[in-house]
């Protein structure tokens, strides 16, 4: 058990934490927030069904807990992250940081139920009925969120740029 | 993903800029060390009842890199809240904080009773299902403390009454409960008004008051905090007035 856990974590610890930045966890909490989590799955793993994907298993951990986040962090939502969001950015490239937080600003600026089918869809890759599963509703509410979030997300970054970033 | 309804591709653009986007975190593979070591350690803690006294003899490995880690922490705390108290006076107050007549007494004491009387429904660790949360620092240490050597050694008993108290806040917090979180940082004022962890305190104190929609308490004790600990990096934003306004 402490050995399926290790792996998992050092699996699916990094992916964790930027699932968790998409969904809305400040920087500052990031690496704190990823921790309950791997507790959380820690204590959940005997329970979790081996015949089922693992992946989103997980992400409804990923997905509550952001949730959770959010909403004990409502009032101070977005703010003062943009700062913090780049003391960690050491070891990438620029290009990729200055792209991580253009998504991260326009994700924050849609509201929960969009921003996490858009990010579990076309960030995550799951598909409409794992997304349907994990936040409780049917699939055709996930395409129309994602519809919509789609929407949104495009009038926050623009029209498709003709060549270079922004 | 091929239901009738189902969404169109993503636009060429929209894949691409995803794409970049994904490149981007790579930074948090760096904390993830620290982060293992913490989550053992916590793992620790829940299995041993913590709230007799520390210990449990049975889980020993878990425990040793328990107290190591332990140690590491609290010397990054100490150095965290060291760096605090050298700075006080310069800076006054970073952000425009509003109001705060008379601030209360560095604890806002929620129930202004007798602490023996006022037990918070706290439950001790070892029935505290899920398990109680990090102590400031995975984020907060890996950026500023350059490791400090973990050789500072505290009072273990109170220490781990500390971490016990302010864990358990934390956890409270992470499962919606801002109200057993407040009860537990009042215990932890009443019984370490300057602890080690008092700054990790003041914080979890005033997410609490904030997530009970006690928003002008949760101002007055901010400012205190930020009085206290000018250059905390865990200073809350404030919340009288979010800014632009979100959806």
């Amino acid at each position: 058990m402490r050995d399926e856990f290790q792996q998992l974590f050092e699996a699916e610890y990094l992916y964790v934490c930027r699932s968790l930045r998409r969904l809305g966890v400040r920087d500052a909490d990031t690496t704190d927030v990823a921790q309950e989590l791997f507790l959380l799955v820690h204590r959940e793993l005997p329970r979790y069904d081996r015949q089922r994907p693992l992946r989103p298993w997980l992400y409804a951990f990923v997905v509550r807990l952001a949730a959770n986040h959010r909403k004990l962090r409502r009032h101070a939502y977005e703010r003062g992250d943009e700062g913090l969001a780049s003391a960690t950015t050491g070891a990438d490239d620029r290009d990729a940081v200055a792209t991580r937080d253009l998504v991260l600003r326009a994700l924050s600026a849609l509201d929960d139920e969009k921003r996490t089918v858009l990010v579990l869809f076309d960030l995550e890759g799951f598909d409409a009925k794992e997304i349907a599963v994990m936040i409780g509703v049917p699939p055709n509410t996930v395409y129309s969120r994602l519809r919509l979030a789609r929407e949104a997300f495009r009038a926050t970054v623009g029209a498709p740029p003709a060549g270079g970033a922004r | 993903m091929t239901a009738p309804e189902g969404p169109d591709p993503l636009p060429p653009d929209l894949a691409a800029l995803f794409a970049k986007e994904s490149a981007g975190y790579g930074a948090y593979a760096a904390t993830q060390d620290e982060a293992y070591g913490n989550v053992l350690d916590r793992l620790a803690l829940v299995a041993a009842p913590a709230g007799e006294g520390g210990g449990a003899p049975d889980v020993s490995a878990p425990v040793a890199a328990a107290a190591a880690t332990k140690a590491a922490v609290s010397a990054k705390v100490a150095a965290l809240v060291a760096a605090a108290a050298l700075t006080v006076g310069v800076v006054v107050g970073r952000a425009s904080v509003p109001a705060a007549p008379a601030p209360p007494p560095f604890i806002t004491a929620r129930v202004p009773a007798a602490p023996d009387l006022v037990r918070p429904p706290l439950p001790p660790a070892s029935a505290v299902p899920d398990p109680p949360a990090p102590i400031t620092s995975a984020s907060a240490s890996s950026r500023i403390a350059p490791a400090a050597p973990p050789s500072a050694a505290a009072p273990q008993g109170t220490l781990a009454q500390e971490r016990e108290l302010v864990e358990g806040a934390r956890a409270a917090l992470t499962r919606a409960r801002p109200a057993d979180a407040l009860a537990a940082t009042d215990r932890h004022a009443q019984l370490f008004p300057r602890g080690r962890l008092a700054e990790e305190r003041e914080v979890l104190a005033i997410t609490a008051l904030a997530s009970l929609g006690r928003i002008p308490e949760a101002e007055v004790r901010r400012a205190r905090f930020l009085r206290a600990y000018p250059d905390s990096l865990l200073a809350p934003p404030p919340f009288a007035a979010v800014d632009g306004g979100r959806p």
